[in-house]
């Protein structure tokens, strides 16, 4: 593991007291935070200035999370690449357990990732909320409603086809369940003593529904009416998300990332750069574009000279004939 | 009707004559056997200044191939108008010139012919005037190519014009680019706005511009644009409006690069004068760069208008999302032919241009480089490629590699543009001799070619350090090469030598071929 490699998380701001307003930023923190890694954290205020084009989005040194086509996806890809090359917290799992983790997040992907899409997106309350918090103080006017407009047609094309009667019960049966599970299970985390990737995942839907204001309200009272659910936030709030957590340009200053001075601007001169010796490849290509271009301009004299249109040869005729092949006189239809 | 002494003259330049000296004329002519040619210049020099006015003009309007004809009439009334204010020969004459030239810069007939005749005859001081329209098609599609910015573009084009007799134009365009930019644009034209000599313009367009190959960031810019232009040519004013949106597909772009990502509100105003005195009438080698003479083209344009109110609420360290500046460049051009035959001719070719921010923290941010100048390729920086010359930064390594080796790669880099840049273009061109190449239109040309780009924002240098590194990293080529005129551009086959530039440029040495767009 190399240690100077820095981890720079780029997520939505900080709004109603949430570490972010996007509930797949919350995740990909989260899952960082109880990984215990130390990462700086970069706030874009569209999610076109991210270097994916999505938010969130991980960088560390020469890698970036690939971008997908939608928030909560990219939070996975997140994720899924700090589980490989960071911390993987699933490894202390067995094989029962794994088989829980899986179900419980296949069961949070489908069902709640819809929910918490068609409130924050469908709903025209909710959307209004996220558009006044998202956008409102930083994008300028026409902007302001433009460039959510656009996200907004691009969700609503994906969810065309699901029914929103049946979203907001299934994600109710979610949370019974969950609720029921942290209850009989016992321990601070959903598996026991220690953090996994389920919390993560969890932590950043159940966050949202507990505060924002862009959230169904059946949502908002399921999660608030739940007692082992709120204990289970605040436990997972005050343990890891106590430190606020480091902004990119703290880190930046620290660094010798700062602009320096060019050499001609302290006097001095450039040596002319060295000159690369071109591989065999390039030489090949440039003797054949050579030649290329020499056919191509003899072609052209010829045609000039032959063609006659141009030049004419006068003709010698002498009484033994000459040759045929030199013979240029065309008719003067058009002279010099 | 015309007599057989008094002849009509067609075309938006005739005379008429005073009734009683063409009836003087017919008197003398009958009383002598041989008709005397009559001097028509001396007798217009007599009698331009004597009391003729205009009566009645008959229009005689004419549709596309026979069709109906669309212009309204109150607009032609509103251009012939004017023909009423002439109390003299003279003044007719120059009436009728204007009314000609105002119902041209319409842009929708074909044909513009006025003829005055001296009908009622009973009236020596006053005419009649014909006037003859007839209209152009109501529909043209085209399709060009031409290459702009190392970029090969194919555009197709349909306009209809006059469809509800207003002189409007309307237009869609379409334009596609090898390297996958396109943009679509509607627009809509009025000619002669109001009476008034300007030329209106709306234009609703979506553009798309693939730089990934020389910056790795891609824009797309909707918007509108309003803009009044003068008929000459000479002026224009537009102010555009447009949401611009960065960014980066290939998620290998440099950290400049991708700290400029991002959605931006362009709400600008345009002015733009031109002054193009060059001739192209007069032949010889300089007929391919335009004209012998002289032209001047400057451009400013200021960014930011937006009322106070809409501020960026503090975004970090994030760029400003409603785009502050002033932007301001000039092209100058001058053609100097250096014997009496123009065969050889001497250009000189002067760029500069300035890109300052406005507003509270603007100097200490970096400007958007969609807005940056850019210098290299065959039409700005001969013996550099393409956007090839100026500051850049190193792209991100492919992640595979390890720290050791993406210190050792030497990666690509994106080049980044400057705030502050100058381009200076002296060449002697010439006619090459043989009659055969002169038919070709091939001619030769040797040249020097130097400029420099730097980044004057977001720096935290003091301008005279800036200052100093403008003048010390100057880059400068020379060369020689064959330059053929095309519809394209001018097509440049150069041998250039380097005399001087700056690490990290990307140089080309050797033969480069490329188009030279004009910057006039």
């Amino acid at each position: 593991m190399n240690s100077q490699s820095v981890c720079i998380l780029y997520k939505w701001p900080e709004c109603w007291g949430l570490p972010s307003l996007s509930p797949a930023c919350i995740q990909a923190e989260a899952y960082l935070r109880l990984s215990g890694v130390q990462f700086a954290v970069e706030v874009c205020s569209t999610s076109s200035s991210s270097p994916t084009g999505q938010l969130p989005a991980l960088e560390r040194d020469a890698y970036i999370s690939p971008g997908a086509s939608d928030e909560f996806s990219s939070a996975a890809a997140v994720v899924a690449y700090a589980k490989k090359h960071i911390k993987d917290l699933d490894a202390h799992l067995s094989l029962g357990q794994r088989a829980d983790q899986l179900a419980f997040t296949t069961l949070i992907e489908s069902r709640l990732n819809v929910a918490t899409n068609m409130t924050m997106w469908c709903e025209s309350r909710g959307f209004n909320e996220l558009k006044k918090a998202a956008y409102g103080a930083k994008l300028p006017f026409p902007l302001n409603q433009l460039v959510p407009w656009s996200r907004q047609r691009e969700v609503r094309r994906r969810l065309a086809h699901t029914d929103m009667d049946q979203v907001y019960p299934a994600a109710l049966e979610v949370l019974d369940a969950v609720s029921d599970r942290l209850r009989s299970g016992g321990g601070p985390y959903f598996f026991g003593p220690q953090p996994t990737s389920v919390d993560a995942l969890l932590l950043g839907h159940l966050l949202f529904y507990r505060t924002s204001p862009a959230v169904a309200p059946v949502l908002q009272e399921k999660v608030q009416s739940q007692r082992v659910l709120c204990e289970y936030i605040e436990r997972l709030l005050g343990q890891n998300f106590s430190v606020p957590a480091t902004p990119r340009s703290a880190l930046e200053s620290s660094s010798a990332g700062a602009a320096s001075w060019s050499d001609a601007a302290k006097g001095q001169k450039k040596a002319p750069p060295p000159a690369v010796a071109p591989s065999p490849a390039e030489l090949q290509f440039r003797r054949h574009s050579y030649y290329w271009l020499l056919g191509a301009g003899a072609t052209i004299v010829s045609y000039i000279l032959m063609s006659g249109r141009y030049i004419q040869f006068a003709t010698v005729i002498d009484g033994d004939g000459e040759d045929e092949g030199d013979d240029d006189e065309e008719d003067d239809a058009d002279d010099e | 009707m015309a007599s057989g002494a008094s002849p009509a003259v067609g075309g938006p330049a005739p005379t008429s004559k005073d009734e009683a000296t063409a009836g003087n004329q017919r008197g003398a002519e009958e009383s002598v056997t041989v008709p005397q040619p009559v001097d028509y210049t001396e007798l217009y020099e007599r009698i331009k200044d004597k009391p003729c006015r205009v009566v009645q003009i008959n229009q005689q309007l004419e549709g596309f191939n026979g069709g109906a004809f669309r212009t309204r009439s109150d607009m032609i009334e509103r251009e012939l108008e004017s023909i009423h204010n002439a109390q003299t020969l003279s003044e007719v004459h120059e009436e009728l010139d204007a009314a000609g030239r105002r119902l041209k810069q319409l842009g929708v007939f074909n044909k513009v012919e006025f003829f005055a005749h001296e009908e009622p005859l009973d009236d020596p001081s006053a005419c009649t005037v014909d006037v003859r329209l007839e209209e152009a098609n109501w529909y043209k599609v085209r399709a060009a190519t031409y290459v702009e910015d190392s970029e090969r573009t194919l555009e197709l084009g349909a306009s209809m014009s006059n469809a509800l007799g207003n002189a409007e134009h309307l237009g869609a365009n379409f334009e596609y680019g090898t390297e996958n930019s396109h943009t679509a644009s509607v627009s809509f034209r009025q000619p002669r706005a109001m009476g008034l000599p300007l030329l209106l313009e709306l234009r609703g367009s979506q553009l798309f511009r693939n730089n990934q190959k020389a910056s790795s960031y891609t824009e797309q810019l909707r918007g509108a644009v309003l803009g009044l232009k003068s008929l000459s040519g000479v002026h224009s004013l537009e102010y555009e409006l447009g949401w611009r949106r960065l960014l980066d597909p290939s998620r290998s772009a440099s950290r400049a690069v991708v700290a400029q990502m991002g959605d931006y509100l362009k709400s600008s105003v345009r002015y733009t004068a031109a002054a193009d005195r060059r001739d192209v009438s007069a032949g010889g080698a300089a007929a391919a760069l335009g004209g012998a003479g002289w032209g001047v083209k400057s451009t400013t344009e200021v960014a930011g208008l937006v009322p106070p109110s809409v501020g960026a609420g503090g975004g970090g360290s994030g760029p400003d999302s409603t785009l502050r500046f002033v932007r301001q460049q000039v092209d100058a051009v001058a053609n100097v032919p250096m014997d009496d035959t123009g065969a050889v001719v001497f250009s000189l070719g002067v760029s500069a241009g300035l890109l300052l921010p406005w507003g509270e923290g603007g100097m200490s941010r970096p400007s958007c480089i969609a807005d940056r100048f850019f210098l290299g390729g065959p039409s700005s920086l001969r013996g550099f490629k393409f956007k090839g010359a100026g500051p850049s930064d190193a792209r991100r390594p492919a992640p595979g590699r390890s720290a050791s080796e993406q210190a050792l790669a030497s990666g690509r880099r994106d080049a980044l543009g400057g705030d502050a840049f100058t381009s200076i273009f002296a060449s002697l061109m010439f006619q090459l001799p043989h009659p055969a190449l002169k038919l070709m239109n091939l001619h030769g040309h040797a040249f020097v070619n130097g400029g420099n780009v730097i980044q004057l924002l977001g720096t935290g240098r003091p301008p005279a350090a800036l200052l100093s590194e403008f003048g010390s990293t100057f880059r400068w080529s020379c060369g020689a090469g064959l330059v053929v005129p095309t519809p394209l551009g001018r097509f440049e086959a150069n041998y250039c030598v380097l005399m001087s530039a700056a690490e990290h440029d990307r140089v080309r040495r050797g033969l480069q071929l490329g188009f030279a767009a004009s910057n006039l």
